[in-house]
């Protein structure tokens, strides 16, 4: 799978920490059934016909724009997502594939839909990585006991 | 919330990055993580301190985060320190440093870890509390024949090596004897213990981890652990980002979600603090501004 999604993103240092400072419960963005309906379309079309991307972008910001959701935010979560999943595409790493899905969320992608996207599964579920993985990490980026790459507590944050 | 209050530190030795020539930085989720680390703690538990030396200190400072730590930054005890240890093979001895130098009882608490709730009461009774044992995986946990030695140094005969090693990014100790029983064995073996490994974890894991569990085992002190599998999900107040760290430093994207999510869980538990709100005001939140 090939993806092509590019998008303008002139903040790259702020780029991967873009996070709303909204905390209260229950005060997250809503996308109406049909905005739903249409960023699911937009993802799968992405997914299996980059080369539309252009004028699928247009009609996802016009579409926007009419239902008043933020779409430069919208844009955002979305190439987050695409990166993401060009890099599961490449380690099919379970743990990439729970941030996917959680990012999906994010887009406004229920879990229902997000498996119809068709994205293959993880070679294996995530705690046969871990029991499976090294006893402990000591590449460039790590020194620790630790087996694999769990974040232990990590329910608690829904990860 | 504070009157059974303990208090916690928590160490940034940057020696052994900077004494290689690197560049000594954390990224974002990094730094929110011992951001919610330390207010959690204060919020719950009690007082913290940060011991670094003056480049850490540096970097604390350019994030704006010195005010972070109620109990104060000291740098004096790792900048001046000279104890004959290689910061490459035993890059965690600035917390053992630390936690010689810190009046007990008191927590020794990985920046990388986050309490999330009080737990004063479950240390109480405690003698030793660690965060959960390890098995004796035999890539970390070396034999003791395969372990580098400094010369003349022998392995007591009394040691049993059949305990667990006890994971030490959180470490309760009561008893000053037995801290210092325990920091007087590890230094023994890392002073002037300069071979290098073939890898860097193994010596570092015995000096802190599995001599903790054997100094205990030694005194017959028993080592209570907060969790009893470190991937329960009956897990409720802790999280420890352990080897994803090492994903996380690879993945923008991965920080960014990471982030989000614990944003989310804290945010509003924490936005009382000022310091926290700045931060991410300033770091972390979409100005969408493109």
């Amino acid at each position: 799978m090939e993806l092509k999604w590019t998008l303008h993103i002139p903040h790259k240092k702020n780029r991967a920490m873009s996070i709303k400072s909204d905390f209260k419960k229950g005060n997250h963005p809503t996308a109406s059934i049909a905005m739903q309906h249409y960023i699911f379309a937009f993802v799968q079309d992405v997914i299996n016909q980059p080369n539309n991307l252009d004028r699928s972008k247009a009609w996802l910001k016009e579409y926007s724009e009419n239902e008043h959701l933020n779409y430069s935010e919208l844009e955002y979560h979305l190439n987050v997502f695409f990166e993401l999943l060009a890099e599961y595409s490449k380690t099919k790493s379970p743990l990439l594939y729970r941030f996917l899905k959680l990012q999906a969320q994010t887009c406004y992608i229920n879990e229902d839909r997000f498996n119809l996207l068709r994205i293959s599964y993880p070679y294996h579920d995530f705690m046969v990585e871990i029991i499976k993985s090294s006893a402990c990490c000591h590449g460039k980026n790590c020194v620790s006991s630790s087996p694999g790459s769990g974040i232990v507590g990590g329910h608690l944050i829904g990860l | 919330m504070k009157q059974h209050a303990i208090t916690a530190f928590h160490v940034l030795w940057t020696k052994p990055i900077t004494l290689s020539g690197k560049h000594f930085s954390m990224n974002s989720a990094e730094i929110l993580t011992m951001m919610v680390s330390a207010l959690m703690w204060q919020k719950y538990n009690g007082s913290i301190k940060l011991y670094t030396d003056k480049c850490g200190l540096g970097f604390i400072r350019s994030m704006k985060l010195s005010a972070l730590w109620d109990g104060g930054i000291d740098t004096e005890l790792l900048e001046n320190n000279n104890y004959p240890i290689d910061p490459e093979i035993f890059w965690a001895a600035g917390k053992l440093i630390a936690m010689e130098a810190q009046a007990g009882p008191c927590v020794m608490l990985d920046t990388d870890l986050i309490v999330t709730q009080p737990i004063r009461h479950l240390l109480d009774p405690t003698a030793i509390t660690a965060l959960h044992s390890e098995a004796l995986h035999p890539e970390a946990y070396l034999h003791p024949s395969l372990l580098k030695k400094p010369t003349g140094y022998h392995f007591p005969a009394d040691y049993n090596w059949n305990v667990l090693p006890s994971n030490t990014a959180f470490l309760y100790i009561k008893d000053e004897s037995f801290k210092n029983f325990y920091l007087s064995e590890s230094k023994r073996f890392m002073f002037h213990n300069m071979e290098k490994p073939a890898e860097l974890v193994s010596q570092m894991v015995f000096a802190e981890q599995r001599l903790l569990s054997i100094c205990a085992a030694r005194q017959l002190l028993p080592i209570t652990h907060l969790l009893s599998d470190p991937f329960s999900l009956s897990n409720s107040c802790v999280i420890h980002l352990w080897g994803f760290k090492s994903l996380l430093r690879q993945n923008e994207n991965v920080q960014a979600i990471y982030s989000k999510q614990l944003i989310e869980k804290f945010g509003e538990e924490l936005s009382g603090y000022p310091l926290f709100m700045g931060y991410i005001g300033e770091h972390l939140v979409n100005h969408n501004s493109y």
